[in-house]
């Protein structure tokens, strides 16, 4: 009969519902897992040079200030801050904050944290920070002096590096002590790092997700199928050649957006033949970068001509493309004088990254067509790390220079002796427009920074290629994602 | 001779391999390394045979040229595998003491380690590089043959022909060539062909995993690795360089079948 189905009806339906709530909670306590093509190098602010190391910190860390999703410079530790006329003194309000470890944060541990950014024994960065005479903390505030007007300088306090630390930090390679939204929970070499939910963070709104979980996936096409499987939910950097693989795929959205990433090859100025400007304009000369940018990254790229990505808007300059047109016969007539007919060398490619290996194939076919030979050897990104970037004890490599909130910590790359000159470029005029863009007003830095990539060009400090387009890839459902303008992955902002 | 027909079979798959391997050093349709990016990932066609991979390069030249390696490391590995663990498995097995228990004894340690294992080791120590991937692969086939070998020589040194060389004066070495070896031919052999079917595939796992021969020189096992992504677009770049793989170490297994039953 047919009402005596009915206690059964709604027996069923309660435990459907009941099973539905159960799932939608379980679903809350999942780790948001994100794929990441290479293990961090050191979680030490001051010490780690991989921007893939940075996308995570900055999760974990906070500085004075940070970085918007549209570039813009956001309130951090420092709730407000002030900018006296001269340019000189900056003061930051504190804002009542929380360590990780409980601690409340001072303005002694911003006092330490910059000083040790600026210390040249302890951090990788401490000459883009020399600018600053003093730090002095006062209650609850902090005073920067300045040795001279620095127009960046507000940029430069938004990046990983500036990152407060408690003072007693100890091993923060290994285990992170920071401000920021998540926590550091655990990281397991060449698999995860795991990072939970600060309950105590300044901010009003707490992040959706308690867990997030980076998994280090080198391999995109392993990348893909775990995505599809749902074991990870996002890949925040697809390789544009798989796009393909997951365009049609109703489960996952692809999020298109600019990378401001300065793809390369990087030619070691210092070492011979690469120290004659005239081998470095034929190699300028002999690149195709259309067939780079349809062959290596499927069209999604936009052609560099310069050290800066058209994404930095107007201090971009346009029309560098003419320098070094495309031109075999001038580019054989430049090896000649250079008595380099028959050049050869090794350009080291970095494995976990397609786009790069792929880019470097193409392109030595291209210089093949002007005689040159071009020994392909890929390497790990650790050796890479390493021996190309630390050491600088490389021929020539293609690798990607991930974007800057400021076209200033981009261009600093190339002066002489920045410690992140890995290319090994001198060239006393360049030294001379950076250092006075750090002092000039707004309109003559435009100025100064076109300049300054109208250099670059004609010196062929590098070949530049393209910035390839960020395809950001996450199943459907997930919102919040924002793709930076500097490279970084914003967990705290996601939720479903 | 209905028996062997696997040895037909096996000999077969091997010639028309080499045969495609041997033409590639003389001819080729199209050169393998020529990248044109325009025509990438086309549809086989009479103008390329199999196809092109995902950077406009031919397939079928591809392959052609990329089994000079999968050849060479099978070769390398089971002729000198051979030749090293004969010499020292008869060593072990005609001295007996203490030079069998220390030969042997690094046998049974190199044996501990599946081949493939001391590859991926040997190239994480060095360079990976195709030299690296041979030389690897080669020492894990030398203990099979060793072993082989060694048991081969105790069991035949005490056979009724090879006491009476020896009563008539010969000397070891004598015996040995003239002798023992000979009639342990045929295991010997059978080793071989499976040593090889094995090398051909360590190989194209190395170059999968990307540690194995580098770029530009193609491989079969690297061809792979390039198209996975592609499979779905065009299922040729994948099947191809598979297909060769299989066929080669397919060739291989069926011979070493049809030379045992024999």
């Amino acid at each position: 009969m047919k009402p005596s189905l009915r206690p059964k009806f709604l027996v069923f339906l309660g435990i459907l519902v009941w099973s539905l709530v159960i799932a939608g909670s379980a679903a809350a306590q999942q780790p948001l897992t994100i794929a990441i093509p290479t293990d961090p190098d050191s979680f030490d602010p001051h010490r780690s040079v991989a921007a893939a190391t940075g996308e995570i910190a900055f999760n974990i860390y906070e500085g004075l200030v940070k970085a918007g999703p549209d570039g813009s410079i956001q309130p951090a530790l420092s709730s407000q801050w002030d900018i006296s006329d001269d340019g000189l003194t900056y003061t930051f309000q504190l804002r009542h904050a929380y360590f990780h470890d409980g601690s409340r944060v001072t303005s002694s541990d911003v006092v330490f944290s910059l000083n040790r950014l600026r210390d040249p024994d302890i951090s990788q960065r401490a000459g883009e920070y020399g600018v600053i005479e003093s730090v002095t903390g006062l209650d609850g505030a902090v005073t920067i002096q300045l040795q001279r007007p620095h127009g960046p300088f507000l940029a430069s306090l938004a990046e990983v590096a500036a990152a407060v630390i408690p003072e007693d930090a100890e091993n923060l390679a290994q285990e992170p002590v920071g401000t920021g939204p998540y926590t550091f929970v655990e990281w397991r070499p060449n698999q995860e790092v795991r990072l939970q939910r600060f309950e105590d963070h300044w901010a009003d709104v707490s992040p959706h997700f308690s867990v997030v979980s980076f998994a280090i996936v080198p391999d995109d096409n392993a990348a893909i199928l775990s995505l599809k499987s749902g074991q990870i939910d996002i890949i925040p950097r697809l390789d544009p050649s798989l796009a393909h693989q997951v365009l049609d795929d109703r489960s996952l959205q692809v999020i298109p957006g600019p990378m401001n990433l300065v793809q390369l090859m990087a030619l070691n100025n210092q070492r011979p033949p690469f120290d004659d400007v005239r081998v470095r304009q034929a190699l300028a000369k002999a690149v195709d970068r259309e067939e780079l940018i349809v062959g290596a990254a499927w069209g999604h790229g936009t052609a560099l001509y310069s050290g800066l990505s058209p994404a930095m808007e107007v201090y971009y300059r346009v029309g560098l493309e003419a320098v070094h047109n495309r031109d075999l016969d001038a580019a054989r007539e430049l090896l000649r004088q250079a008595g380099q007919e028959r050049l050869e060398f090794t350009l080291d490619l970095p494995a976990p990254y397609q786009i790069h290996v792929q880019t470097g194939e193409i392109l030595a076919q291209q210089l093949a067509a002007i005689g040159v030979r071009v020994h392909l050897n890929i390497i790990e990104w650790g050796t890479w790390l390493e021996r190309v970037y630390n050491q600088r004890d490389y021929e020539a490599t293609i690798v990607g220079l991930a974007g800057r909130l400021d076209p200033h910590s981009v261009l600093i790359r190339y002066q002489s002796d920045s410690s992140r000159n890995f290319f090994n470029f001198n060239n006393e005029t360049y030294d001379q427009l950076i250092d006075d863009a750090m002092q000039a007003t707004e309109d003559d830095r435009v100025e100064l920074y076109q300049q300054a990539q109208e250099i670059l060009a004609h010196e062929a400090a590098g070949i530049f290629i393209m910035d390839p387009e960020q395809l950001a890839v996450m199943r459907s459902g997930l919102q919040g994602w924002y793709n930076y303008p500097v490279y970084v992955i914003d967990a705290a902002s996601l939720y479903e | 001779m209905k028996r062997s027909w696997n040895l037909w079979l096996g000999g077969f798959i091997i010639l028309s391999m080499v045969v495609l391997v041997v033409v590639g050093f003389v001819y080729v349709p199209h050169d393998p390394l020529h990248i044109q990016v325009v025509q990438r990932l086309q549809n086989p066609s009479p103008v390329h045979w199999l196809g092109t991979d995902h950077m406009g390069r031919d397939m079928f030249s591809r392959i052609m040229v990329g089994g000079r390696v999968s050849l060479a490391v099978g070769g390398t590995a089971a002729l000198i595998g051979l030749v090293v663990g004969v010499l020292l498995g008869a060593l072990a097995g005609l001295r007996s003491g203490w030079w069998d228990q220390v030969l042997m004894r690094v046998a049974d340690g190199l044996y501990a380690f599946p081949p493939f294992l001391l590859a991926i080791l040997a190239v994480t120590l060095w360079d990976p590089s195709g030299m690296t991937a041979v030389i690897a692969i080669t020492i894990g086939t030398v203990p099979a043959f060793m072993r082989l070998a060694r048991n081969n020589v105790l069991s035949l040194r005490e056979a009724p022909y090879v006491e009476a060389a020896r009563a008539l004066g010969a000397k070891e070495t004598r015996v040995l060539f003239q002798h023992i070896l000979p009639n342990m031919m045929r295991p010997l052999l059978v080793q071989a062909s499976v040593s090889f079917a094995g090398a051909v595939l360590a190989e194209a796992s190395l170059s999968y995993l990307g540690v194995g021969v580098q770029p530009p020189t193609p491989s079969w096992g690297r061809m792979l690795r390039e198209a996975q992504g592609f499979a779905g677009l065009a299922p040729w770049v994948v099947l191809v360089p598979g297909a060769a793989i299989a066929w080669t170490v397919l060739g291989f297994n069926v011979l070493g079948d049809g030379l045992q039953k024999r």
